[in-house]
């Protein structure tokens, strides 16, 4: 037990401490037009240490878990504290702190298949769409399974040990019309390993047909004309819009900083048809993608309910944070690597589900579009956001019309929220977010489809 | 270079007929900046190790950080059994010949003390200079890497290098207006000067300052120039020379594919790719594939000379391995003979896009994405800062067609770009 290791060094720890001990375990393999282009596992472990002195942090960290070299860490993190201590003189006071102990492994309880199967696997996949549509101009078909496996132990008497694996499978096709290629993609899994979601590459097989569907569509689709539209954001887009256009303004760090999110707090952000949640590990008796039970500094993690029908109630933050904020740690404290710092981090931001029917939603809409899909996306101080949209269609009175190109789509959240109307009934999670603040790491992202009005990019 | 040995003898003797190993060790001492105040300083010591095990052409890559020999032991018994069950390929090979090569550049001392006092003479300056600037995140780091490749080929590489590495990220907040948050990054081989003298930095910071009253554009929709500053090129020439690499070279999606030689893009242009650049403080002597990096042009006058393909990509492909392999670093856009005030001058209607928020460009180089910390230019003359104004057209295209490229260059330590003023975006406000 890995808890038990470094409770040895319990005796060690002097002042407000965090041992952890981390493993992270990635295998990718990527299939490109049937050439095995990429075939690794890359396993990065060892031990960290992060200690508060006097309002700032020391850290240090190490490959090496020999007992030598965990006390060598140890001291070194307190040595690095004390030096900064030394010349910033804050003096700040101690941090909030619980005591608490929690082991969750999400490990399959399956056999574990080999490296060959998962490639017979994406071989099937390539060999099936290949041989369906000849009109391929190419094919990439990936899997990445990351394993996270976590044991903290904290001077203040917070301990946990997680394991928390995350599996993805992208399909990716191309064609060209006309000379210009276009693609798209699905990805699928989520929460557990490769064994936990792929059996039979069969299954897959419906996936593949409607990526293809949403490509030959898009090369035959039209560019949306730029400007400011009615649209429906498809539940796919509805945890981007949470992560990117709320989320990221409601970290304490930037909250602290200055970011528009300070100054709307108990204010009216959003229609109240908006509830917005940064889930710790469950939503409606379900596990979320990325579930938190204990943060990287051994806070017991919470929702945060950020937006509470229409009216901003709350920011997520760390412990450090907290005590400048003049509120509750909230455990969104969370680091990649064991070489890796605790940040303010999301962890399942979501919208609520509403009332509404899709289908009501659509036909509500004289001229607009149904965006479908979500790429990459960022966020502002400013809380002006963006994302790709790779698939979505045209609605032409109340009816879904052609297929778009790709494009972008933009707004100010604390405006753009009010001007939602109509919020669907459904709940569609994202599993394979990853989020980039210095480190980048998985999140979760749900919620409903959005009839809202938008900045959309196009000619 | 023991490390490197044991890991090749553990592959050969579990079975790999050819294989290679890439070893890097890194130091790192890092102080943070959050929320304007010094909160962590970092200390790490990290080991990379890849190992690849080759097979009848088959392959398998491992990576691990443990450096005991029980760890390479069962790294190597590992891939080297994952090698036997992967897919056969003939262009799963290493290059072969003895060549052994040592490159060290000057190094750079680790002086905490300093990076501490720099560090607080920037947030003195930036609170004196700058009195509506906020600084969100900053990190000073001293890095030395030592790396190693060798294969059973007998090609054996070594570096050591060392820089520091300063990330700022910053917006200006006043009363309850917040502009846009930018970010700048610099690497440097010493900290002889202030931070604010470093990059571009200075004028970013009063860009922020400037975007606390944005505008949104009154004509909600046109067509004009836009002129893309030195720092916001970046992305653009990271998307663009995408089409150079590996992914887009096997999959068949590159818009360059076998038109080395062919004039591509606006004679204007002349990108390098110099990964032994004596203007830059980045170093990037060798590849993983065990070849030398080498500077060479990537579009001389707008006419396509090389690919940026590894071994691998090279082999896959037919065409010859690049130069580098890096989209990213060690990438110099020669300058034009335009001044950026001639540019501005020049336009009747545009704007200057100092930072890009948008999707991935399509693979036919259509882009969209937000224009940020950005200005309006009309008649010549720079109006105001804008906000919510989205711009869109093609990357291709509008290369193709490179109206002017400005004399003035900002070198970062990992790219020297120039600004580059293209026709034909599309421009809308909301």
């Amino acid at each position: 037990m890995k808890l038990d290791y470094l409770r040895g060094f319990q005796d060690c720890f002097t002042d407000h401490t965090e041992l952890r001990l981390q493993k992270n375990s990635n295998v990718a393999i990527a299939l490109v037009n049937g050439n095995l282009v990429r075939n690794e596992k890359n396993t990065s472990s060892g031990i960290s240490s992060r200690i508060y002195h006097k309002g700032v942090f020391g850290f240090a960290a190490s490959p090496k878990i020999d007992e030598e070299s965990v006390k060598k860490v140890l001291n070194k993190a307190k040595e690095n504290a004390y030096r900064l201590s030394s010349l910033e003189k804050k003096n700040k006071g101690p941090l909030p702190h619980e005591s608490f102990e929690v082991i969750k492994d999400f490990s399959t309880k399956k056999n574990l298949v080999s490296r060959k199967e998962m490639i017979d696997f994406l071989k099937a996949l390539h060999q099936y769409a290949t041989s369906t549509y000849k009109d391929l101009k190419s094919s990439t078909f990936v899997i990445n399974n990351l394993d996270m496996e976590k044991s903290l132990l904290t001077s203040f008497g917070a301990a946990g040990y997680t394991l928390t694996p995350r599996t993805i499978v992208m399909i990716s096709l191309s064609l060209e019309k006309d000379g210009v290629t276009y693609d798209s993609y699905e990805v699928l899994g989520g929460l557990g390993q490769y064994e936990d979601y792929f059996d039979n590459p069969k299954d897959l097989f419906v996936k593949v047909d409607e990526t293809y569907k949403k490509v030959r569509e898009k090369s035959e689709g039209v560019y949306p004309e730029a400007g400011y539209k009615d649209v429906i954001l498809d539940s796919n887009l509805a945890g981007i819009l949470a992560h990117e256009a709320i989320g990221h303004t409601t970290e304490a760090d930037m909250v602290k900083s200055g970011s528009v999110a300070k100054d709307y707090l108990g204010q009216k952000v959003a229609s109240e048809l908006v509830t917005l949640v940064d889930f710790a590990y469950e939503y409606n008796g379900d596990i979320c993608p990325v579930p938190v039970y204990i943060d990287d500094e051994g806070t017991k993690p919470k929702d945060a309910v950020i937006i509470q029908d229409g009216i901003l109630k709350n920011f997520m933050n760390n412990k450090d944070l907290s005590v400048d904020l003049g509120h509750q740690p909230t455990g969104n404290a969370r680091a990649y690597a064991f070489s890796d710092e605790p940040l303010v981090r999301m962890r399942n931001t979501a919208i609520l589900p509403g009332k509404d029917n899709l289908e009501d939603m659509i036909a509500s809409i004289d001229d607009g579009y149904y965006l479908t899909k979500p790429s990459n996306g960022q966020a502002d101080s400013t809380s002006e956001f963006m994302f790709g949209v790779p698939n979505g269609y045209e609605i032409k009175r109340g009816k879904i019309t052609r297929a778009i190109k790709d494009t972008t789509i933009s707004g100010v959240a604390f405006d753009m929220l009010k001007t939602i109307t109509m919020v669907s009934d459904e709940m569609s999670w994202s599993n394979s977010g990853m989020c980039g603040k210095k480190q980048g790491i998985p999140v979760g992202m749900g919620g409903p489809a959005i009839k809202c009005k938008i900045n959309i990019g196009g000619r | 270079m023991e490390l490197v040995k044991l890991c090749l003898s553990q592959l050969k003797d579990k079975g790999a007929q050819k294989a290679e190993v890439n070893v890097s060790k890194e130091i790192k001492e890092e102080m943070n900046i959050n929320s304007g105040e010094v909160s962590l300083l970092r200390s790490l010591e990290e080991y990379n190790i890849e190992m690849t095990a080759f097979i009848d052409q088959k392959k398998d890559v491992i990576k691990l950080n443990k450096v005991d020999e029980l760890s390479i032991e069962q790294a190597a018994m590992e891939v080297t059994q994952n090698a036997k069950n992967s897919e056969p390929d003939p262009a799963n090979d290493i290059p072969n010949g003895e060549l052994k090569k040592e490159f060290k550049d000057s190094e750079t001392q680790l002086d905490v003390e300093m990076m501490h006092r720099r560090l607080k003479e920037f947030i003195k300056g930036v609170n004196e200079q700058y009195d509506r600037l906020v600084i969100e995140e900053a990190i000073l780091e001293h890095n030395k890497i030592k790396s190693y490749y060798q294969n059973t080929g007998g090609v054996e590489l070594y570096s050591e290098d060392s820089q520091y590495n300063f990330t700022v990220m910053f917006f200006a907040k006043e009363n309850k207006k917040t502009s846009s948050f930018n970010y700048t990054v610099q690497t440097t081989k010493d900290l002889d000067r202030a931070i604010l003298q470093l990059g571009a930095l200075s004028n970013l910071l009063e860009q922020s300052i400037d975007h606390l009253e944005p505008k949104a554009i009154e004509q909600k929709k046109f067509t004009g120039d836009v002129i893309i500053t030195p720092d916001c090129m970046s992305a653009m020439t990271y998307f663009l020379l995408s089409h150079l690499s590996n992914h887009y070279m096997i999959s068949g999606i590159s818009k360059f594919k076998g038109k080395i030689g062919e004039k591509l893009l606006d004679e204007k242009l002349t990108i390098k790719t110099e990964p032994d650049s004596r203007k830059l403080a980045f170093k990037d002597y060798f590849g993983k594939d065990g070849f030398v990096n080498r500077n060479d042009y990537l579009f001389q006058d707008g006419v396509l000379k090389n690919y940026l393909l590894n071994y691998y990509g090279a082999l896959k492909t037919g065409f010859e391995r690049g130069p580098s392999t890096s989209v990213y670093s060690g990438i110099v856009i020669e300058p034009g003979d335009k001044s950026f005030d001639e540019m501005v001058k020049s336009m009747d209607q545009g704007i200057i896009l100092a930072r890009f928020s948008g999707g991935q460009p399509a693979p036919n180089g259509d882009f969209s994405g937000i224009a940020k910390n950005s200005y309006y230019v009309k008649d010549g003359k720079i109006q105001y800062p804008i906000k919510e104004t989205m711009i869109s057209g093609n990357l291709f295209d509008m290369l193709e067609d490179i109206k002017a490229i400005s004399k003035e260059r900002l070198n970062n330590g990992q790219t020297l770009m120039p600004y580059i003023q293209l026709r034909n975006a599309v421009i809308s406000s909301k």
